[in-house]
């Protein structure tokens, strides 16, 4: 749990003093001088005598970003659309923040920053629908990665902000780690986006020509039992190191999303982190 | 298998270029392929990496068999280096319409003509001599070359057995024996070389032809055998001919010839079937060096073997093709 830095009302702990959220604790009168917050039994308890008052943490707003992952691996669609997903997950982001009165901004990025996907931080209504538009019409066939991720952080507020790094976290070791230590300023939340077909939901038996979105290249594969059996291993041990490398580095829990995307589960999964 | 390609070869070289063609299986792209996110996430699988290799090299081999196929490749040695103990015989043989006749002189019931004894055992004799190389030259008016000389039995056979037709015409001798001493021209002298003459009269021979016998004889190193088919009164070879009447005998006048030809020479007189059949087993006999030569082999023909290892790969490249994915979906 943070506190931030807002000077904008809203519903986030904050260093601000004043209001009546949160208690902070007992001062001098003189040094608030606000006769409706004199507490009597605080003020007995003082020796010598002189009038305490009870002092408080103003609520406020923060700014909640997503960063958004372009690479070409986001537009794999097997059992669901990760596109789709993905502009789905930041409407919703965006609507939340919007309903709760703090500022949301999206940063995306392939290999290089979209500076015509950039938005700053906003308390403006009807953000979640533009961003959903803008998201849900990308139309690009280039073979990009995700190198200008560990960049992200140039584009952001220097306070301390939620920020939703959504992501199919196909990265290799390194690009990760400094995405992540970039953004340890930060409250991140990794969303990681996979697809039961990318390696649940494959065939048996059969041989089959797999070609990387991102880089183009073929690798054929022979499927049968045991070597599914490898595939699935594979993934679980990379859900383990994604989770190691997040925790690591400092971030909220990975929520992982495969398919469908349940808001409720979201919810719950940033009550139980905070 | 170093054998094989030694006596391997290709009917239309120049189709070896499309050989070239072998390599597209390698580089070949665009073949159908489901996307996927991201490979490295995905496990090294060297049965995999396998498959596809050989699926590559199915395909390549394929077209390299159908090309190898199309160009005609055969195998075997295209001559087959013989070494045989027998001679080089030419045997010219004498067509001429008195051949026709029995050794009596007036043709009888049932009698032998001089030509059937002489064919019978000139048959014997080609049947017998496996080691030898046979020639076969026939003369009347002029002379007909048979058979080359060589080892093909079954031609001086088939046209020993063609003699059956009869003779004519006169007997050109000098012509005949030069048409078969052409044979021997410009052939390594592998063995002893004979020629056979079997004829049953002579002719004269002017000054020039004689000449130019001697010396084909001589540059050849050709001995000589006469078979002489006498007729029963006939005049023989070696008693010299009455005062005044040499003309009427050519044959002592040509034995006469050949005894001063300077190569060996030997003149069988042979007055019954039987006495032909004693020349010719003299003959036979003779000791002979051994002789090299070369005999053509046919080959065999390997494009039906090429077509078939071809369809072989096409039905692995079908095999694989059944076993692909057809559906990215867990069955």
């Amino acid at each position: 749990m943070w506190r931030s830095r807002s000077v904008q009302p809203g519903s986030h702990a904050t260093r601000t003093s004043g209001g009546s959220a949160d208690f902070r604790g007992y001062v001098p009168f003189l040094e608030n001088t606000n006769p409706r917050r004199i507490d009597l039994r605080a003020s007995l308890r003082t020796f010598p005598q002189q009038l305490m008052v009870r002092a408080y943490y103003e609520r406020g707003a923060i700014a909640v970003y997503a960063i958004l992952d372009l690479s070409a691996s986001i537009r794999f669609s097997g059992n669901s659309n990760k596109t789709q997903l993905m502009a789905d997950i930041t409407a919703s982001i965006a609507w939340s923040a919007q309903r709760n009165g703090d500022a949301f901004g999206m940063v995306a990025c392939d290999d290089e920053m979209k500076s015509d996907l950039f938005e700053a931080p906003s308390y403006r209504r009807g953000i979640a629908d533009e961003v959903y538009e803008k998201l849900i019409n990308i139309s690009s066939l280039a073979q990009v990665g995700a190198s200008a991720l560990p960049r992200a952080i140039t584009q952001l507020r220097r306070k301390r902000s939620l920020v939703f790094l959504i992501s199919d976290f196909h990265l290799d070791e390194r690009l990760l780690k400094e995405t992540l230590a970039s953004l340890s300023p930060h409250d991140v939340v990794p969303v990681v986006l996979w697809d039961s077909a990318e390696y649940r939901d494959i065939p048996n038996w059969g041989w089959a020509r797999v070609r990387d979105l991102e880089t183009g290249n073929d690798q054929s594969l022979f499927l049968r039992p045991s070597l599914v059996k490898r595939i699935k291993e594979s993934y679980a041990i990379r859900r383990a190191e994604i989770i190691s490398s997040c925790l690591l580095a400092g971030t909220r829990m990975p929520f992982f999303i495969e398919d469908h995307f349940d808001v409720e589960a979201l919810t719950r999964h940033m009550l139980e982190a905070s | 298998m170093s054998d094989f390609f030694h006596h391997s070869g290709i009917e239309y070289p120049l189709l070896l270029m499309l050989l070239l063609l072998g390599l597209f299986p390698w580089f070949v792209r665009g073949h159908e392929s489901f996307p996927h996110p991201s490979l490295l996430s995905l496990p090294k699988d060297t049965l995999s990496i396998w498959v596809e290799r050989v699926w590559r090299l199915l395909g390549s081999l394929l077209i390299m068999f159908m090309v190898l196929a199309l160009a005609g490749i055969y195998w075997g040695e295209p001559v087959v280096e013989r070494v045989g103990r027998g001679a080089h015989i030419m045997m010219v043989l004498d067509r001429s319409a008195s051949m026709n006749d029995d050794f009596a002189d007036k043709p009888a019931e049932g009698s032998v003509s001089k030509m059937a004894a002489a064919r019978r055992v000139l048959q014997t004799f080609v049947d017998k001599g496996h080691e030898d190389l046979i020639g076969m030259v026939t003369f009347s008016t002029s002379p007909i070359l048979v058979a080359p000389l060589g080892g093909d039995r079954e031609a001086v056979k088939s046209a020993l057995k063609a003699t059956d037709a009869g003779g004519m015409g006169f007997t050109a001798i000098a012509r005949g024996l030069g048409l078969a001493l052409d044979y021997f021209e410009g052939k390594p002298m592998t063995g002893s070389r004979v020629v056979l003459l079997v004829s049953d009269g002579g002719a004269h021979l002017d000054m020039k032809t004689q000449d130019m016998l001697r010396t084909m004889f001589v540059r050849q190193g050709a001995s000589l055998y006469w078979i002489f088919l006498r007729s029963a009164n006939g005049a023989s070879l070696s008693a010299p001919p009455e005062e005044g009447r040499e003309d009427a005998y050519p044959e002592y006048h040509l034995h006469q010839f050949f005894s001063t030809l300077g190569v060996p020479y030997k003149a069988y007189e042979a007055e019954s079937p039987h006495a032909v059949e004693t020349a010719m087993a003299d003959i036979a006999r003779l000791k002979n060096q051994p002789v090299r030569y070369f005999e053509a082999a046919p080959r065999h023909n390997l494009a039906s073997l090429f077509y078939l290892l071809a369809l072989l790969c096409g039905c692995g490249l079908f095999a694989l093709h059944l076993t692909e994915v057809k559906q990215w979906r867990a069955t």
